[in-house]
């Protein structure tokens, strides 16, 4: 291997992996305003792909820069919700929110061409609040 | 080779499938049924067959129609296959969407049907644009409205004999 390409594969490596969020730690919300829904969306750190961050949206607005190792407790309106969240593709998943329920929408990255693409999936209960207890909470997005 | 290799994946990049088991009966759904309906989601899923009746109607049924979709990602294994660097459609997602809709009379139960459907999705990692969960969870919930539908129309005499049903 060429000089070259041990330094090209040194960035390359390095633009792969990012740093974990770094908001205060998890704490669980005691109480969900009346006819809202809690849906906590969260990404576990993990090493890979961990240089690819996205925006999540729903409802109309950006929600929260996702991060690696990072949540936000966000409260949405009940009914059909579509979240989604795009880097070289767009990915979005939809789901029916009832009123005082909680939700885990998990984030990961996928396979790209040239990029990790965003990947969205609903966790059940037990899973999802295991998983989120290891994040830390990251701000709303501007 | 080398053009090869640049070449192959372009010709793939729009390989894409998407299938439905089992597929849409195509049906028309029968006179609806008018009933007050428990339903929280899109009411385009709601299937056609049942209505919801007049706020002083008497005498009136009670229809809850619930639905669930579970999604299934391709095992993270399918990153070890050399094949998706030349285009073989291995990326994907399986979805199954369920639905039941029960009849009531109060805390009586008179009916229940029930459907499911699988929708599967292939890519390469070459497709930039594809459906999305969101597309596919409306696919499922299409066919499932659908066979519901279809079931309450074979099952049209049962109904007709329901309070509200020869509306």
């Amino acid at each position: 291997m060429t000089k070259v390409s041990r330094i090209a594969l040194g960035v390359m490596v390095l633009l792969c992996i990012g740093c974990a969020a770094s908001g205060p730690r998890f704490e669980a919300v005691t109480e969900i305003p009346r006819e809202k829904a809690l849906v906590y969306i969260y990404r576990p750190y993990t090493v890979l792909g961990s240089g690819v961050r996205y925006h999540v949206a729903a409802q109309g607005s950006d929600i929260v820069y996702l991060e690696p190792g990072g949540y936000f407790p966000y409260f949405a309106e009940p009914g059909e919700v579509e979240f989604w969240a795009e880097t070289e593709a767009r990915e979005s998943i939809t789901t029916d929110l009832e009123p005082g329920e909680t939700y885990y929408l998990k984030g990961s990255v996928g396979i790209g061409v040239m990029i990790g693409r965003p990947r969205l999936e609903f966790v059940d209960g037990s899973r999802g609040a295991e998983e989120v207890a290891e994040c830390k909470r990251l701000p709303p997005a501007p | 080779m080398r053009s090869v290799a640049i070449l192959l994946p372009l010709l793939l990049a729009g390989c894409l499938s998407v299938t439905r088991e089992p597929d849409p009966p195509h049906t028309l759904a029968g006179a609806p049924l008018p009933a007050r309906i428990d339903y929280h989601g899109n009411p385009r899923f709601l299937p056609a067959s049942v209505a919801e009746a007049a706020p002083d109607a008497t005498d009136t049924l009670d229809v809850v129609y619930r639905t669930e979709t579970q999604y299934e990602n391709s095992s993270p294994l399918h990153l070890l296959n050399p094949l998706l660097e030349f285009g073989y459609p291995g990326i994907g997602t399986d979805l199954t969407v369920s639905g039941r809709l029960e009849i009531r009379d109060g805390a009586e139960l008179l009916k229940r049907y029930e459907a499911q459907c699988v929708v599967k999705m292939r890519r390469s990692i070459y497709r930039l644009r594809g459906p999305s969960q969101t597309e596919l969870r409306a696919e499922g919930l299409v066919v499932v409205r659908e066979l519901i539908e279809a079931q309450m129309l074979g099952d049209a005499v049962a109904l007709e004999a329901l309070p509200g049903g020869d509306e």
